[in-house]
């Protein structure tokens, strides 16, 4: 039940900075795959250089491919977040 | 630079369009930007209250909030920066467009507890959990540290565009163009406050679309709208084909580790810090609570996609029309690609009246991103100026709002002031790595301040000292003893040598040092950050 991590009568500032699960795996999903996204760039050239379509190389797919990640992971964020603070306001209420 | 910007033939010389065209060029852009100055300044607040003032009294709804983000967000510097990078140095050009979309990520993350805290500034942030003079002092010299080489560049930029439109060119033309535009943003900022930022805003994000939109479908129709015969013709252009869509061109004249470390190092100070420069940060306190600050940030990362991958197509078109060697000829930034593009599309020398059109939109999208971006940096700088050091430090927060409004114009003046006078001065000089300098101290002091300060309980305020202090002279220290400063032909000062770091970008050592100095500082010091106490929930 959500109720027992609610502290009632007390502001959201007062228990400190509440652990974000979203922003949690928002976070790591999206660093994760840059990191990556980035050692293959660095390491792996002749990997991101091979064409895939025409003069379209992995290089840019991967490029598009991150992008598209990043605007799908935020949107399910912000769904996310906004439940979780649906969430513990009925409990922050006296 | 812009001189030669619409000569077909590429020798220096003036704008060689014929007089119809560039008095229609001229009527034009006249038309459009005096009546959108005029209506940032109607816009402005009709009373002297500093929620207006600051915040336009919170109530932007978040796809609104969406296009003042992205202007926020898009400066000249970045559009025309990413149109020449992708131009001259392909794949890694495409990289950097990545990085300026996946900042907006950080951004999203921070955005919710940031607006959370209800603050008008950076310093009113960091001021709710460690309050005191020390720390608004502290994020007042972060905050003009961050701002006013950004204010350098955008104006130098703007000097030089508008006395290219004008007909003119030398460095008074160029001085005297920087005083008089720096001088129009600032009264507009100091009448019109958010609001008018606001105005100006959402008007330069649809112009920008419009105009990305605009050249990206003349140019796809120029190569019949074929991507594989673009990119083939870009890499022709740029002189290197066999490399251009590979990674590694950008950092190339390096040795090959110092190239590795330099890119990484580029892409985290561009991920990690445009999101948190100060003007950025705070546009969040538009947002009427947490959530809309987020829906906001969510919609502005799918407007800045777009105009990402147009301005992508724009560079490999640039490329592919004028050639990397002309656009570094005219200027070694490559932030000219954008005009050349356009004159080339337009016709070059032998450019119609009807043609002429494009020229328009394109300079005065460009113009008013500066003038933009200008504005909002002014008024962010101000605002730490205004609010943190005037009210909070030397008045102790006594102050009625008539005044702290009045204090903020007059530091938007101010800041104004100082920023044109620097940027008359520096006229000439290869500012290019002003705006890296900027990035270098938003991503190395301001993101893991934030970090620590909105997700770590444990953070205390001399932990946000060291780290902001410690960020800001490790990033600037190291920035003066990196080959950009000197040592290289391509340095601001060529003669000199006090080269001791090796590398161009300062980020893989300051941002892991200020980490470091603000979890020592917080570990060893005595104090506890205050509990929250309860009056300070603003809605």
């Amino acid at each position: 039940m959500a109720h027992q991590h609610a502290h009632p009568h007390t502001s959201p500032f007062h228990q400190g900075p509440r652990p974000h699960r979203p922003g949690r795996s928002f976070a790591l999903v999206n660093g994760l795959t840059f990191a990556v996204h980035l050692l293959l760039a660095c390491v792996a050239e002749d990997l991101l250089a091979t064409r895939v379509a025409g003069q379209i190389n992995l290089g840019v797919v991967a490029i598009l491919a991150q992008g598209s990640l990043m605007l799908w992971s935020a949107a399910r964020y912000d769904r996310a977040a906004a439940h979780e603070e649906a969430a513990y306001e009925p409990e922050g209420e006296h | 630079m812009l001189p030669q910007v619409l000569l077909a033939a590429g020798y220096p010389g003036t704008l060689d369009l014929d007089t119809d065209t560039r008095s229609w060029v001229l009527v034009g852009f006249l038309a459009f930007i005096v009546p959108i100055l005029l209506i940032c300044v109607l816009n402005g607040p009709e009373r002297d209250r500093v929620d207006d003032f600051y915040t336009a009294g919170r109530r932007l709804r978040p796809v609104q909030g969406a296009l003042v983000l992205t202007g926020v967000y898009l400066s000249a510097a970045t559009v025309l920066g990413t149109t020449g990078t992708v131009a001259v140095f392909g794949f890694d050009g495409l990289f950097i467009a990545l990085c300026t979309v996946l900042s907006l990520g950080v951004l999203l993350l921070l955005s919710g507890p940031l607006r959370e805290r209800g603050a008008y500034t950076l310093g009113d942030t960091f001021a709710l959990r460690t309050p005191g003079p020390a720390v608004r002092i502290a994020v007042a010299v972060v905050t003009l540290s961050a701002c006013v080489p950004y204010l350098i560049v955008q104006l130098s930029g703007a000097g030089k565009t508008t006395a290219m439109l004008l007909g003119l060119s030398g460095p008074g033309a160029e001085q005297t163009a920087i005083v008089m535009i720096g001088t129009i943003v600032v009264c507009a900022t100091a009448f019109g406050g958010m609001r008018g930022m606001i105005a100006i805003q959402v008007l330069k994000t649809v112009l920008l679309l419009a105009m990305a939109v605009a050249v990206a479908v003349v140019l796809l129709h120029r190569f019949h709208w074929s991507p594989d015969s673009l990119i083939e013709a870009a890499g022709r252009g740029s002189g290197r084909p066999e490399g251009y869509m590979r990674p590694g061109l950008r950092f190339a004249a390096s040795s090959p580790v110092e190239g590795t470390l330099d890119f990484i190092g580029l892409m985290i100070t561009v991920v990690l810090g445009v999101a948190c420069l100060p003007h950025v940060a705070t546009q969040l306190n538009t947002a009427p609570d947490a959530a809309a600050a987020r829906r906001t940030v969510r919609h502005t990362i799918a407007i800045v996609g777009a105009i990402c991958l147009l301005t992508t197509v724009l560079g490999f078109g640039a490329a592919a029309l004028i050639g990397a060697p002309k656009i570094l000829a005219a200027d070694p930034g490559a932030t000219s690609s954008l005009l050349m593009l356009t004159g080339d599309l337009a016709g070059g020398s032998s450019a119609q009246t009807g043609e002429a059109w494009l020229v328009v939109l394109v300079s005065c999208a460009v113009f008013l991103t500066t003038l933009a971006v200008v504005a909002s940096v002014t008024l962010a700088a101000a605002g730490s100026v205004a609010h943190d050091l005037v009210t909070n430090v030397v008045r102790r927060g006594r102050t009625t709002e008539g005044r702290e409004v009045a204090a903020a114009r007059v530091a938007s003046a101010l800041v104004g002031v100082l920023s044109i006078c620097l940027a008359v001065w520096v006229q000439g000089w290869n500012m290019g790595f002003l705006s890296t300098v900027s990035l270098a101290v938003a991503s190395s002091c301001l993101l893991p301040a934030l970090v620590y300060s909105l997700f770590w309980r444990g953070f205390t305020r001399r932990g946000l000292l060291w780290t902001l202090y410690g960020g800001l002279g490790c990033a600037i220290g190291l920035q003066v003893l990196s080959p950009v400063f000197s040592g290289s032909p391509m340095a601001l000062f060529p003669e000199w040598d006090i080269t001791w770091f090796p590398l161009q970008t300062v980020a893989l050592v300051s941002l892991p040092v200020a980490f470091l100095l603000g979890w020592l500082g917080s570990v060893t010091g005595q104090q506890r950050a205050a509990a929250l106490p309860k009056q300070h929930v603003r809605a």
